[in-house]
């Protein structure tokens, strides 16, 4: 779990995470208000759909759709910027991948995409100089991703994540936390979910390979 | 007359009740105040005086009735009635610090003034178990006083808050054998305080004369044997006046069946010889004891107990009495036993066997099966196996009369000692060919609902599923039974992932059995996908964690490869996703690989369910064969993987309710499903597979969750399932034998109880077969389980054929092998077949398959030849049988194929596509050279690695990242990361810890200046993990100006806690700058417990901890550190 340090005393940052909230119980109530034991099961052409509605806006304040994706293989992981741990770590992780892939198989489509968890805060200007910080190029390879609340809480419901607000942590400047989960996920070039990894272990070794072997198995 | 009938029949009620078991559920909660209920209390007040009076000519006696539960349903019941003349005047409990382990009634003799005779004593066992945790604790009443009533509570602390917790006994003074008066006298509570408080009693001025209750590991629920007014006039104080009661249509008596003039002689247990003796309780009597002169290494002695009993009802009448003198010997070694069923009981069977030593042709120890009579003629419910006394031999043998009859007489023959006996049974005078039809066994309590049956390479069956009250969470047990002993032993869930619904089957190189997929972890709700695959080592009986799949699956398919890999597909995951894309788990590498182009969306998609459990054989052509919903199609593992469709004409079997097995090679009986009932036969041996109605079930109702399983001699035998999902209504117990050289069904005779969702069947090495399961959810909450002897064991009068026996194991085989096989047999060998061991979960079992082998045999020897397509003979354990010219199949050795050497997958070639999921990446400076697949895997990381350094190169301060060190303890709980932020450094620890593990664990951060010097104190950071009532804390802090560089620990202790995290001793060096660290190491004190698996971990470089991160659930699964490193 990755955790965000937020001032304690400031109004629109207890705001945001309340929507995280709102957000995970909306996933919890979806959860549990499944009439049988599996509720809605999606295919995945269903959970491609289901993305392909959700309207964001990337670092540079385009919008983004998944349409825009088509043709490529997608690695997407949900972040923040104000994440102190896990995400700064993934961060790091998928610029050098992303290196990786340009230099050992150019011709391999790769685009990333990383979700912010706090859009209201995560505004464009803000994952702008995140973009920045990191040497993210505004070149459509990697798009830093927020938008309205309803909009990133639909594709957490869709992807399964979880994020939560944890209890104060006290006596490290005052701040409060968000966990969530550290999951990476793997698209084929149509937009279809084909694997998910756990990002704080997975080698990069294995997404490379696995990158190169999906963008192979689409192309037959 | 009618009217008394009506009584005997509710006592018959009520006798069932206090048992427990199925046969119980229908009136477990009955309330003496509670309407539906208290017509039968009010019967039972009004009738059973007469009752007892008109049958049993003796004075009119007080009733008891039972009062309301403290607990919740569960468990095994149990009564503890002191009798009359005696009343209820304490109780012995064992109670741990969140439940009741165990309970037991005092009871004390009263005269007519209500001063006790004698001081009280304990009334026979304690039900329950007892534990190392557990505290003896007696609650007494003053002296001639009674128990009138009880408070008490459930237990504590989540999974417990479901059993009884406390206890806390009422009592008031006697008056005479059954009243009370005067103020109530409260008793010391015992246990804990928990959930639920409630307050039970009986009636007023009536005392109790004993508990009730039911027991498994813990006491699920009890409560108070209440003695009635015995007022036939019916008046009762305790029912509501404006809600009169109606009673019932008095029911019809039992009948005396037609029975045959021949009592049914059960086989004999020992060996032959000595002087024969047979006999007779005589009519209206049974057999309910034996009396025993045993040594440690034979029986002496034995003679039977008989009682006389109601036939209406099946209650004893007077006094237990000897049959006859004792047959055989008296020793100075003998000791004189006497078992016996509990009351209303009847002898149904024995488990036994030979002496020891040089008594091996004489009988040995004993142990009887008991039933519960529900006429002088007939018996019903679950057995009671009693004690097993005397030598135990190497095998035990079991022998029953037919279901639902009494033993009632002993025969045998003895000398100076026992050399054999038997029992004679009554029987119903319809002839039965048992040869013809075999025989169902009567329903045995089982630990768990057996909704997945493995059976392990040891020939023990593994099932899991549930707690032993049946319900669903990641604290379930798992259980392995031995068949030849019926021992069960229960292992702890320790890893605390719920593998419901899982896929497992036997991994062929390690002897282990991997779990893949299941319902959720603890504290994470439930049904939810998830990517753990534990592993079960059925030797030393611990589980460990596999590394993880990429999807999460809840319902997925596992098949053995020819090359011994496991693939996985199907299920769905914890966002209700199907997880599209098959995996292989390598066995020798504990890492996963994804078959991308096998990621069907067609196939694994959310139509027909086909994500649900797809069927899964490995087909001739070394490809997969698959069946999902009205889809066929071959699925290739090699590679990327693929995906090709095969034309289904559309068949009256299919779908994920049906069931099918693989009853020869490449041909495929698949029975049943939501289209029909039907049966198709599917022929994959050629280029394109061909689909064939054959004849439907003819019993009917197969549309959902029957099973099939392939017997020794290639018949199926078709079993359990409904008409609809999961409804009583309609639901088939009559199985069905199908013949593969004819393609037609015989019915068979029933057996007892619906066998629908969750249920399983599983071939038994010895050719019978374990049905068990259903429920959760389900009408029936099927913690039991019946066993089917086919008749090709039995002669046809029920008793048992003389079998061939495989003389020795037979060693490890591979495809194309000739296997040499020592036998002894009466007749010659006619045929040698091989079963593939059974993994059974929703009506589909992962691994069976048939083959029958080519063979030449001897007088001693039978030489077999196995095939030599591992396509055919995929690598794992099968049941080799030999089967006589009778038809009579031997006890099957189990023999474990290996993996041909040329289709090994082994480390050194297996390129990219097998490298673990869970490595760490290479660019965080790790060292990933030769053992790459372990190096950084921060659960791998725990044993042997003493000193090391894990990051390796120089480091630029101006780039530094958090990397994550290795860990001590093993994966599992939810993962927890503390960073104590950019001019922070970790300078210590709190552990909450116990004698065997880490419960829970707490990092301290300070704030440093630029030369590391501290800027304030430090600040204990959140807690991770559980704090118990036991638990220790324990704080180490580096001296002022330090920083944490590294760590010693362990593992926890004591099996169950092997896994998780046991202690920790940080190493501090003091600061040279932020982020650095320089000069002499101080080591800590260690908090907790030293372990297994003692390693030492340093962040590189002279670099320091900034956090720390791991996982926890109820105790700290792993901890490591996170490190500032070099990028």
């Amino acid at each position: 779990m990755g955790y965000i340090a937020l001032p304690q005393n400031n109004s629109l940052l207890r705001c945001l995470l309340l929507l995280c909230l709102i957000c995970f119980g909306s996933w919890c109530k979806a959860a549990s208000s499944r009439p049988d034991p599996f509720g809605p099961v999606r295919s995945s052409s269903q959970l491609s759909a289901a993305l392909a509605d959700i309207k964001l806006v990337d670092q540079t304040g385009a919008t983004f759709n998944w349409a825009q994706l088509r043709g490529r293989v997608v690695l997407l992981n949900f972040i923040f910027t104000k994440c102190a741990t896990v995400c700064p770590i993934q961060t790091h992780q998928l610029q050098k991948l992303q290196q990786r892939i340009a230099q050992e198989n150019p011709a391999v489509p790769l685009a990333l995409v990383s979700v912010s968890l706090t859009p209201l805060w995560d505004t464009p200007d803000v994952l702008s100089k995140y973009a920045q910080q990191y040497k993210i190029p505004n070149d459509n390879a990697w798009r830093l991703l927020t938008g309205d609340v309803a909009e990133v809480e639909a594709m957490m419901v869709a992807l399964g994540m979880k994020a939560t607000a944890g209890e104060s942590q006290q006596g490290v400047k005052g701040n409060l936390q968000l966990s969530h989960l550290t999951n990476f996920y793997l698209f084929d070039p149509f937009g279809r979910l084909k694997k998910q990894y756990d990002g704080t272990t997975v080698a990069s070794d294995r997404l490379v390979h696995d990158i190169v072997r999906l963008n192979h198995v689409s192309q037959r | 007359m009618r009217f008394i009938e009506s009584c005997l029949k509710r006592q018959l009620q009520k006798k069932s009740y206090s048992r427990g078991g199925y046969y119980a559920d229908a009136i477990r909660h009955s309330r003496y105040t509670r309407k539906p209920n208290s017509v039968r209390a009010f019967f039972l007040s009004l009738c059973m005086p007469v009752t007892l009076a008109v049958l049993l000519n003796v004075p009119v006696a007080h009733a008891v009735y039972e009062s309301n539960i403290i607990g919740s349903s569960g468990g095994r019941g149990f009564q503890s009635d002191c009798g009359v003349g005696s009343v209820l005047a304490g109780v012995t409990v064992l109670t741990s610090s969140n439940r009741m382990d165990a309970i037991g009634a005092w009871c004390v003799n009263v005269n007519s003034a209500g001063r006790w005779v004698g001081e009280p004593e304990q009334l026979g066992e304690l039900y329950g178990q007892r534990f190392r945790s557990s505290e003896e604790g007696v609650s007494l009443c003053p002296r001639d006083h009674a128990v009138t009533g009880v408070v008490g509570t459930r237990g504590t602390e989540g999974y417990f808050v479901n059993f009884a917790g406390s206890v806390a006994l009422q009592c008031q003074a006697l008056t005479d054998t059954t009243r009370v008066t005067g103020a109530e006298v409260p008793l010391e509570q015992l246990g804990p305080n928990g959930e639920g408080q409630s307050s039970e009693a009986c009636l007023s001025n009536y005392a109790a004369r004993g508990l009730f209750g039911a027991a498994g590991s813990h006491v699920d629920h009890y409560g108070l044997l209440c003695l009635d007014s015995g007022d036939v006039s019916g008046s009762d104080d305790t029912e509501d006046p404006s809600n009169p009661e109606v009673p019932e249509e008095p029911d019809s008596p039992v009948e005396r069946p037609d029975l045959s003039d021949e009592l049914f002689l059960i086989p004999s247990v020992g060996g032959s010889g000595g002087r024969a003796f047979d006999e007779d309780c005589g009519d209206d009597s049974v057999l309910v004891g034996l009396e025993l002169n045993m040594s440690p290494n034979r029986l002496d002695a034995i003679t039977g107990r008989c009682v006389s009993v109601n036939p209406a009802n099946g209650e004893w009448r007077g006094a237990v009495r000897q049959l006859a003198p004792l047959f055989g010997g008296n020793f100075g070694s003998s000791e004189n036993i006497i078992t016996q069923c509990p009351q209303n009981y009847a002898v149904v069977g024995i488990t036994g066997g030979v002496g020891t030593g040089r008594f091996s042709t004489s009988a040995g120890g004993v142990q009887l099966q008991c039933q519960a009579l529900n006429s002088a003629w007939t018996t019903a419910g679950p057995l009671e196996i009693l004690e097993f006394y005397g030598p135990v031999p190497a095998q035990t043998v079991s022998h029953a009369c037919q279901q639902g009859f009494p033993a009632r007489s002993i025969y045998g023959g003895a000398g100076s000692h026992v050399d054999y006996y038997g029992f004679g049974c009554l029987a119903p005078n319809t002839p039965v060919n048992f040869k013809d039809s075999g025989q169902w066994s009567p329903v045995l309590d089982w630990p768990v609902i057996a909704i997945h049956a493995v059976l392990t390479p040891n020939g023990e069956v593994l099932t899991y599923g549930t707690n032993d009250d049946g319900v669903q969470g990641a604290h379930f047990y798992y259980d392995l039974w031995n068949p030849e002993t019926g021992e069960h032993t229960l292992l702890e869930n320790t890893l605390e992932v719920d593998s419901f619904c899982s896929a497992p089957l036997i991994i062929p190189e390690t002897k282990q059995i991997i779990m893949p997929g299941g319902d959720a972890r603890f504290g994470e709700g439930f049904n939810k996908g998830i990517v753990d695959a534990p592993i079960l080592d059925t030797d030393s009986q611990s589980i460990t964690p596999a590394s993880p799949m990429s999807f999460a699956r809840w319902y997925p398919t596992a098949t053995t490869l020819p090359n011994g890999e496991i693939l996985v597909a199907g299920g769905i995951d914890g966002a209700g996703n199907v997880s599209v894309a098959p995996e292989i788990y390598s066995p020798t590498q504990n890492a996963w690989r994804t078959l991308f182009g096998a990621a069907d969306e067609n196939v694994f998609n959310d139509r027909e369910s086909r994500w649900w459990y797809p069927r899964h054989w490995v087909a001739p052509n070394g490809k997969i064969f698959g069946l999902a919903g009205s889809l066929a199609y071959y699925l290739d593992p090699e590679g990327d993987g693929d995906i090709e469709m095969v034309s289904h004409p559309g068949m009256s079997a299919r779908d994920y309710t049906s069931t099918g097995v693989m009853y020869r090679p490449g041909m495929i009986l698949q029975v049943g499903g939501r289209a029909a009932n039907g049966a198709v036969v599917i022929d994959i041996n050629g280029n394109e597979p061909t689909f064939r109605e054959v004849a439907p079930p003819v019993a009917g109702g197969r549309e959902s969750w029957s099973n099939v399983v392939v017997l020794p001699d290639g018949s199926v035998l078709l079993t359990g399932g409904g008409a609809d999902e999961n409804e009583l209504d309609g639901a088939t117990l009559t199985p069905e034998l199908w013949d593969p050289n004819t393609e037609t069904w015989t019915a068979l005779p029933d057996f007892k109880l619906a066998r629908l969702y969750h249920s399983t069947t599983l071939l038994l090495p010895d050719g019978r077969v374990f049905m068990g399961g259903g429920g959760a959810p389900g009408p029936l909450t099927n913690t039991n389980a019946e066993i089917f002897t086919p008749g090709y064991l039995l002669d046809d009068r029920g008793r048992a054929r003389p079998r061939p026996e495989i003389t020795s194991d037979i060693s490890p085989q591979r495809a194309g092998d000739e296997i040499r096989i020592p036998y002894d047999s009466d007749e010659p060998i006619a045929r040698v077949t091989l079963i593939r061991s059974g993994a059974v979960t929703h009506s589909f079992n992962m691994e069976q398959r048939f083959i029958e082998l080519d063979f030449d045999a001897n007088r001693e020897v039978v030489r077999a030849a196995l095939p030599r397509d591992e396509n055919v003979l995929p690598p794992g354990y099968y049941l080799l049988f030999l089967i006589d010219a009778d038809g009579v199949p031997s006890v099957a050795k189990l023999v474990s194929v290996e993996v041909s050497p040329d289709l090994r997958v082994d480390g050194s070639d297996s390129g990219q596509t097998n490298q673990s999921d869970t490595q760490n990446d290479d660019e965080s400076g790790a060292d990933s050279g030769s053992n790459s697949d372990t190096d950084n895997d921060s659960n791998d990381n725990t044993d042997g690695s003493n000193g090391t350094d894990f990051v390796d190169g120089d480091f630029n301060p101006d780039e530094l990242i958090l990397v994550n060190s290795p860990t001590v303890g093993t994966q599992g709980g939810r993962r927890y990361s503390v960073d104590c932020g950019e001019g922070s450094v970790l300078v210590g620890v709190t552990a909450w810890t116990n004698r065997n593990r880490m419960d829970s664990i707490s990092p301290w951060c300070a704030q440093v200046d630029e030369t590391g010097r501290w800027l304030d104190d430090p600040v204990q950071m959140d807690a991770y993990g559980k704090r118990f009532r036991s638990s220790e804390i324990g704080t180490t802090i580096c001296p002022e100006n330090y920083g944490v560089v590294g760590f010693t620990g362990s593992r926890g202790t004591e099996r169950r806690y092997v896994d998780y995290a046991g202690s920790i001793a940080l190493k501090c060096r003091a600061l040279s700058s932020s982020v650095s660290a320089a000069g002499v190491e101080e080591a800590l004190t260690q908090l907790g417990v030293t372990g297994v698996g003692e390693s030492t971990v340093y962040c590189a470089d002279d670099l320091v901890a900034r956090g720390l991160f791991g996982g926890a659930g109820a105790h700290v699964d792993n901890y490591g550190l996170y490190c500032l490193a070099s990028e």
